[in-house]
């Protein structure tokens, strides 16, 4: 398609690419079985079923939820979801289960809450069902024209507020009109509706506005996207910055850039490249908010679209929140008599390694969404979208993330790219650590240039050979060679969950403790980025990466 | 709704803030039953500017003199309204001007702005009270060659040139005790604005061209209760200052302020429909943080005295310790009155020592309607003109000990006009010139008495007049030398 | 998916050779045929060797090829290339680094006094076991370039924090070999190391130091990385095995790349001993990134109950990380101002003290003794006092591989930030004429100022003030300051220039701190 108005874009890019990665990476699950053991599925989840509007499953990539409901009078698109609040488990790498509240699109527990996909410029409507015993509601930072129940929002003093729940502090209730809680199991559950505009194109964070110290720790956040009204044209494709981005190097049109010797490298795609990447092209931001024109810094391959909701958990608060389901009054901040300490960091709810399993996996009914990037090496003429990389800062610290292997190509901050709105300067910049500070979000691009090309073939190779068997050691997603698309042997007791020789990079928090689950690394909020062979090398050396 | 607070401002603003120094933008209490859309006809205590111009007293060389107090003060945080979570915490704060040293304030607070226009030459008495040290303060933002101690100032009388726009702090810098003050709270706010300001009664940041009609400081800080309360404060275990747990893992009471205040005694910020506010964030506490408003975009205009090229669009601009924001924000037009736009430390530490829900570093920005039912006033209404009543010239006595010759003129004025703290200055009229003549700048005698030294050539004729920090200006009373 | 190959990771058969093959025997399975061709008979070491008797047999250094590698410290990279490798794009600088453990010295009462040191945390500062004058285990890289073997082998136990400085130049080839010496300590502790080049663009896994997703050096062995740098900057460098622990440890340092000096435009604006930190193809077309002198600073935190953990065959919990001191390079104030200590040709280290006094420009040093008190930073070798001349423009190279954000403020001076992740800032984007910088953890910013015009003493320190330990003595004699990251900017007429990274005016470069290209 050649627009990203389509909200169901994503999904149908993504599974134009993976459908055979959900077969693939479950069998490489199996080989990790022992550290993805998840309880969840076993423990009781809460909730009521409401009619969902959750797109097909896409193994990989941001799994949008969407709505197609147009406003008969007007004609125009007022998508409208439903979320339920409701508590249910959460799995840990290391057999944990965590007691947690989410919102959900289906009544049935998740966390995050859905990722609700709308076009710039919807009227949304999000009504909210209250299943959790104490009163709750959403915030909608950055969005405008808030309105619940048809009244501007505002903060809501106590004596407005539902008496049940156990905040009394000065005349404040929630920072948002709330939903009562449900605590008679005959009464049925209350609900409010939220409207708002979704009037700029970005990233944006949802989160409950209820004692938010303890109802957003407990999962009560999700992600909002906005997508800009654009066309993408060929002319846009050929405008996306040139490799490395450098200030200046980008010549409008092509592709030049500046060799160490400062000589130019003219290698540019031709008009007749462009046109025949336009189907797969997507676009995160206009050129201003409100424009048809998309911005080639805001390009991407609309299959490789990803969110990293960057999170964290005192498992302690969880216990006691669990431990006084049936005591409402307790259920909030001040109750807990510990004090907060994280011992577990997500992204998308899941931490190290089961970011890495597929969206909705079947044994993390309550973490549907997965954080890994897939990515081939940029090439001028044959793949030059590149990945979109959408962060969520839902922690009560900033979070510092690190991909490896290149720099990420900052281009947006709390849903505003990042040009001069006056002098349409260039703000953006190349970054190799991401700072998601508390409550905001980033959009990144990325790509991986396969720089040195090097390979097995003559004059190609490293240019020092390595040591052998056990005068190294070796890592599980090493495939035993150094060069991508190939493989080798791997001592006794390494996993080799490559397939095809693919490489894969770390992506993580800087902050190592937050790397980490309980305290043992390789864990907490890390993914992998999976770098495969090109189309065209799978096909030349017959791999089966299992996902062409 | 009993605005008593606001009432209290109001005098205050006229009167004591205006004689003192700095002040935020008059405000009340965050409280929520107290007014709804139907009931905000009531004009807001809105002042402007917002933030108080610090009151000179001239020096010999017309710079801006001003004091400088460094002491203790207690604040109560917490639910002012319950038992748990409220307690009294000593803190350290400057005092501007101030005359009663229990008026000084936490970053934001009252007493603790210094708000001058560029170029001005602050010439400043430091003092401090015992134990405080206060031998080394610093302006981070001003470079080296505008803070110093004048050599001709055996007195210590720091000078400060400000020679950079913006919002910066400043705090107790090198001296060996100074972390220990800052963190317990001693870091006032430097405002300098542009030379010239596009609108009157409006204020501007960088940008003498764009003004707003509003601006407030917002400034946190993190208060520690087992330090700010502790005996031994040379050994307490600064590892911990600001943790929310102990060693034994157990909860600490750690309290972040807005100009002072925890919510909800947290200050309103009040605007009108329509405004394009300017707000200054300040961090003057020793952790991140990350100013998040619900339902506003927010323009950032630049960092610690240092403006962008471009402004930034952000929802919650992250400012480190000791580093400050300038922001603009405009409210729709359409807006509904009320407590209507939440600010909040995005990292939700929204409690009171970990004991109570909806505390902290947490206010509103209150949306009061477009159209003003009575004019706003200047926020520092000058007072009348001081008139020289049928002025005669009582005494003229020549000090021999100068040359060419130091000469007294006393002049009587209205004893009537006897408003502290208001300039009275001695100038040549411009008819006749006298290029000879030098005039210093004088302060107010309540008695009513003007008494100058005044350094001129015998014979010559000069004419005295009495003008106010106004501009107001009383007629010219003839003297002959 | 695994085709046949040779060892050294190959396709094909044309450069076996049958001959060395019967030679080598069950060796072949272990090292590459080309390798053995070269290490000739030394093979037989191997088999010992796998077995994991790491001290017995350090073999990394000297002329002679290891067993382990094909190319050991110190080994000339010219023969050391592989047959049909992707030929160097310039010359190759070879750094030879080796991973081991020991002790160093946080500023404490017992060794400084109660007004300049901190108090101890009894029981984890000092650490009871700790060498003489040290007070914390810690993990390190050791710059081992140009020692021979027995030297290398030498350093086990010899460890530094922060780890050492380097630097390579856009168009070199740089070949880091890592030797994993073990831990003199925890001999029941069989970490392997790596290096990881934080921020290295492009780079493939099998460089990029995740034992995961690549390979890592066993103990007693050691492994050549390459690097082909084509984007000045400052970059950071740190183990990632078990990364939380090795890093937070000690193993972390800079590492920054300088523009080409034969790249276009790279003379403009340049004045005589003036340097840039970006070239026109980074995007300093107009040649702000000028610079008399360069310093960098790493910032990092120290929890001394993690570190006497290690120490103390106990376990830590990370996510329970509470940090007592804070660094720069390596060292807590006052240490920071204290001057750069040197390793000695033989691999001792070497602590300097100043005696206050400058000769002709340059700060008169003499060695310590390793015998006493004067010795303690013997193993915190990087200072952090920044030299400059009067309107002299300085780079500050900041890189943050601690676990928290770090807020730095400079008083009195107005700081332009040209550089963020190593990646040059337009001039419409730049944060200039600021007075404090954020820098979260794996971020890395440049910095620049303009000497003041008068000579003075400038701080510039963490704005975090929870981040000071304090020194032990009463309120009269109480530094606040101790403990923390503080150091000063002195500001002194008549300097002799700079002659290396972080070098005090005058001081020499010590053996081994810049290998020759080769």
């Amino acid at each position: 398609m050649n627009s990203s108005r389509n909200p169901d874009m994503n999904n149908e890019g993504a599974a134009m690419k993976s459908n055979n990665t959900f077969r693939r990476r479950t069998g490489f699950w199996l080989g990790a079985a022992g550290v993805c053991i998840s309880i969840g599925a076993v423990l009781p989840t809460s909730g009521v079923s409401h009619a969902a509007s959750v797109t097909a499953t896409n193994e990989e990539g941001m799994l949008c939820t969407t709505d197609g409901t147009v406003d008969p009078d007007t004609n125009l698109p007022t998508p409208t979801f439903e979320l339920t609040a409701t508590d249910g488990y959460t799995s840990e790498p290391d057999g944990n289960a965590i007691y947690d509240w989410g919102y959900s699109a289906t009544g049935a527990f998740q966390l995050p809450g859905p990722i609700l996909c709308v076009n710039e410029g919807d009227v949304v409507t999000v009504k909210l069902t209250n299943n959790l015993p104490v009163a709750t509601s959403i915030q909608f930072p950055g969005q405008d024209n808030v309105t619940a129940d048809g009244a501007p929002v505002g903060p809501v003093s106590a004596s407005q507020a539902d008496p049940s729940k156990g905040i009394k502090v000065g005349d404040l209730a929630s920072l948002v009109p709330e939903v009562a809680g449900h605590t008679i199991p005959a009464d049925p559950l209350s609900a409010i509706t939220y409207k708002f505009t979704a009037s700029q194109a970005g990233t944006y964070l949802y989160e409950s506005g209820s004692d938010p110290q303890l109802q957003v720790q407990m999962g009560l956040f999700g992600a909002i996207v906005v997508r800009p009204n654009v066309t993408i044209t060929a002319d846009d494709i050929l405008k996306i910055p040139a490799d490395g981005g450098a200030a200046g190097v980008s010549t409008n049109g092509t592709f030049k850039r500046l060799g160490r010797d400062g000589t130019t490298i003219d290698d540019h795609m031709t008009v007749d490249e462009a046109n025949s990447f336009k189907g797969e092209a997507a676009c995160a931001y206009a050129i201003k908010p409100g424009s048809a024109t998309c911005d080639p810094l805001a390009i991407y391959d609309g299959s490789r679209e990803n969110i990293l909701m960057l999170s964290e958990v005192d498992p302690g608060l969880h216990t006691y929140m669990e431990q006084n389901k049936s005591t409402p009054d307790n259920l909030t901040w001040n109750k807990y008599p510990g004090a907060y300490e994280a011992h577990y960091f997500m992204i998308n709810g899941r931490s190290m390694p089961d970011t890495l399993a597929p969206n909705k996996a079947a044994w993390m009914p309550g973490q549907p969404y997965g954080a890994m990037a897939h990515v081939q090496p940029w090439d001028v003429h044959a793949n030059p979208l590149d990945v979109l990389l959408r962060y969520v800062g839902v922690g009560v610290t900033g979070y510092d993330f690190h991909p490896h292997s290149n720099h990420e190509h900052v281009i947006a901050e709390d849903g505003a790219l990042m040009k001069g709105a006056a002098t349409g300067n260039d703000n953006t910049e190349e970054k190799f650590n991401i700072m998601v500070a508390p409550g905001s979000t980033v959009d990144a691009t990325f790509r991986w240039t396969n720089e040195e090309g090097y390979s097995s073939t003559d004059d190609n190779r490293l240019p020092v050979a390595w040591p052998q068997g056990l005068n190294m050691t070796e890592g599980d997603f090493w495939s035993g060679s150094p060069y991508l698309g190939e493989s080798g042997q791997l001592n006794a007791g390494i996993l080799g969950k490559t397939q095809c020789g693919e490489y894969y990079h770390v992506a993580h928090s800087h902050d190592l403790t937050q790397a980490t689950n309980y305290g043992i690394t390789f864990g907490g909020m890390l993914t992998l980025i999976k770098v495969e062979p090109s189309d065209q090398a799978q096909k030349d050396l017959k791999l089966d990466c299992g996902t062409d | 709704m009993t605005n008593t607070r606001n009432h209290k401002r109001v005098v205050a603003a006229s009167v004591m803030i205006a004689a003192l120094a700095g002040g935020v933008v008059s405000a009340d209490a965050a409280t929520f039953s107290d007014r709804t859309a139907t009931t905000a006809t009531v004009d807001p205590p809105m002042t402007w500017p917002a933030i108080t111009p610090t009151m000179c007293t001239p020096t010999d060389n017309g710079d801006c003199g001003i004091t400088l107090f460094a002491g203790p003060g207690n604040v109560i945080v917490g639910d002012t309204t319950a038992t748990a979570g409220k307690a009294t915490v000593p803190f350290l704060g400057f005092g501007i001007n101030i005359t009663d040293p229990a008026q000084v304030s936490l970053a934001g607070g009252p007493t603790s702005t210094i708000k001058v226009t560029e170029g001005t030459t602050l010439k400043i008495s430091v003092s401090g009270a015992t134990g405080v040290d206060v031998s080394d303060i610093s302006f981070p933002s001003l470079p080296a060659g505008s803070v110093y101690h004048d050599v001709a100032d055996p007195d210590g009388v720091l000078t400060v040139v400000a020679s950079k726009v913006g919002t910066s702090v400043f705090q107790p810098g090198s001296n060996p005790t100074a972390p220990r003050e800052v963190a317990m709270g001693l870091v006032g706010v430097l405002v300098v604005t542009p030379a010239a300001c596009a609108t009157p009664n409006a204020t501007c940041a960088f940008d003498g061209a764009t003004s707003y009609a509003d601006e407030a400081i917002v400034a946190t800080t993190d208060l520690d209760y087992d330090f700010a309360t502790s005996a031994d404060q040379a050994h307490f275990d600064m590892s911990y200052f600001g943790q929310v747990r102990d060693a034994n893992d157990l909860p600490r009471h750690v309290y972040h302020v807005i100009n002072g205040q925890s919510f909800p005694a947290t200050d309103l910020i009040d605007v009108r429909a329509g405004d394009n506010v300017l707000l200054r964030y300040v961090n003057a506490g020793v952790s991140d943080k990350a100013m998040g408003m619900l339902g506003l975009r927010q323009s950032l205009l630049g960092r610690n005295a240092a403006p962008y090229t471009d402004p930034q669009t952000l929802i919650a601009p992250l400012i480190g310790p000791g580093e400050t924001a300038d922001i603009a924000v405009t409210i729709p037009a359409d807006a509904t009155p009320g407590p209507r736009y939440s600010i909040v430390d995005q990292s939700r530490q929204m409690n009171h020592g970990n004991a109570f829900g909806f505390g902290g570093a947490l206010t509103f920005i209150d949306v009061w309607p477009a159209t003003p039912v009575t004019p706003d006033a200047p926020l520092a209404p000058p007072p009348a003109p001081v008139v020289l009543a049928s002025p005669t010239v009582d005494t003229l006595a020549y000090d021999s000990t100068t040359s060419p010759g130091t000469f007294t003129a006393t002049a009587h004025v209205d004893s009537s006009v006897t408003v502290a703290g208001y300039e009275t200055t001695i100038t040549e009229t411009a008819t006749p010139p006298d290029a000879t003549a030098i005039w210093t700048a004088g302060t107010f005698d309540p008695t009513g008495a003007i008494s100058e030294p005044l350094v001129a050539t015998a014979g010559q004729t000069i004419w005295i007049h009495v003008k106010d920090s106004s501009g107001a200006q009383s007629a010219d009373v003839s003297l002959a030398i | 998916m695994s085709r046949p190959k040779n060892p050294d990771g190959t396709k094909g058969s044309a450069d076996v050779n049958n001959e060395t093959d019967k030679k080598a025997g069950t060796v072949s399975g272990l090292i590459g045929r080309r390798k053995f061709l070269i290490i000739g008979g030394a093979g037989a070491a191997v088999l010992a060797s796998s077995a994991g008797v790491a001290a017995a047999v350090i073999t990394a250094g000297g002329d002679t090829p290891s067993p382990r590698s094909e190319n050991p410290v110190g080994l000339d990279p010219a023969n050391g290339r592989n047959a049909n490798a992707v030929p160097p794009k310039a010359k190759v600088r070879h750094f030879a680094l080796a991973g081991t453990d020991g002790w160093v010295s946080m500023p404490s009462s017992r060794d400084l006094g109660v007004e300049r040191g901190a108090r101890a945390i009894d029981p984890y500062f000092p650490d009871p076991l700790a060498d003489d004058f040290k007070t914390t285990y810690a993990f390190c890289f050791r710059n081992v370039t140009g020692l021979d073997q027995a030297q290398v082998a030498a350093q086990k136990g010899q460890t530094q924090i922060c780890a050492p400085l380097f630097f390579s130049t856009v168009g070199e080839e740089i070949w880091v070999t890592l030797t994993n010496l073990g831990l003199a300590l925890r001999p029941d502790l069989v970490d392997s190391h790596t290096l990881h080049w934080h921020g290295f663009r492009n780079a493939i896994p099998f460089y990029d130091g995740v034992p995961e997703s690549s390979i890592s050096v066993p103990i007693g062995r050691d492994f050549t990385y390459v690097y082909r740098p084509e984007d000045a900057g400052t970059y950071m460098y740190h183990c990632h095995f078990e990364d939380v622990e090795h890093v937070t440890m000690g193993m972390h340092g800079i590492v920054f790349v300088k523009p080409d000096p034969n790249g276009v435009g790279y003379s403009d604006g340049l004045g005589a001993g003036q340097q840039k930190a970006y070239g026109h193809s980074d995007g300093d077309t107009n040649n702000v990134t000028v610079y008399d002198r360069e310093y960098a600073m790493m910032l990092s935190e120290i929890d001394t109950r993690a570190h006497f953990n290690d120490a103390h065959i106990q376990a830590t919990d990370w996510t329970d990380f509470h940090p007592d001191f804070w660094t720069i390079n390596g060292r807590a104030y006052p240490d920071t101002l204290e001057p750069n200590g040197y390793r000695a040709g033989t691999g001792e280290q070497i602590a300097q003290t100043w005696d206050k006094t400058i000769v002709g420009g340059v700060p008169n040093l003499t060695d310590a003794s390793n015998d006493d008190v004067s010795g303690r930073l013997s193993s915190n070798p990087l200072s952090s006092v920044v030299w400059a001349k009067p309107n002299e423009r300085i780079l500050m190279r900041f890189a943050n591989l601690g676990f928290l954000d770090h807020t730095i403020v400079f008083p009195g001076l107005e700081v332009d930030v040209l550089g963020r992740d190593a990646r040059f800032v337009p001039d419409w984007a730049a944060r200039k004429a600021t007075d404090s910088i954020q820098i979260g953890p794996g971020e890395s910013r440049d910095v620049f100022f303009t000497a003041p015009a008068v000579e003075a003493t400038y701080a510039f320190y963490d704005r975090g003030l929870s981040h000071y330990t304090g020194s032990e003595g009463t309120v009269d004699g109480n530094d606040a300051w101790v403990g923390g990251q503080r150091s000063e900017i002195r500001v002194v007429a008549g300097l002799a220039d700079q002659k290396k990274p972080n070098g005090w005016p005058g001081e020499i470069i010590h053996p081994g701190e810049q290998p020759e290209l080769a």
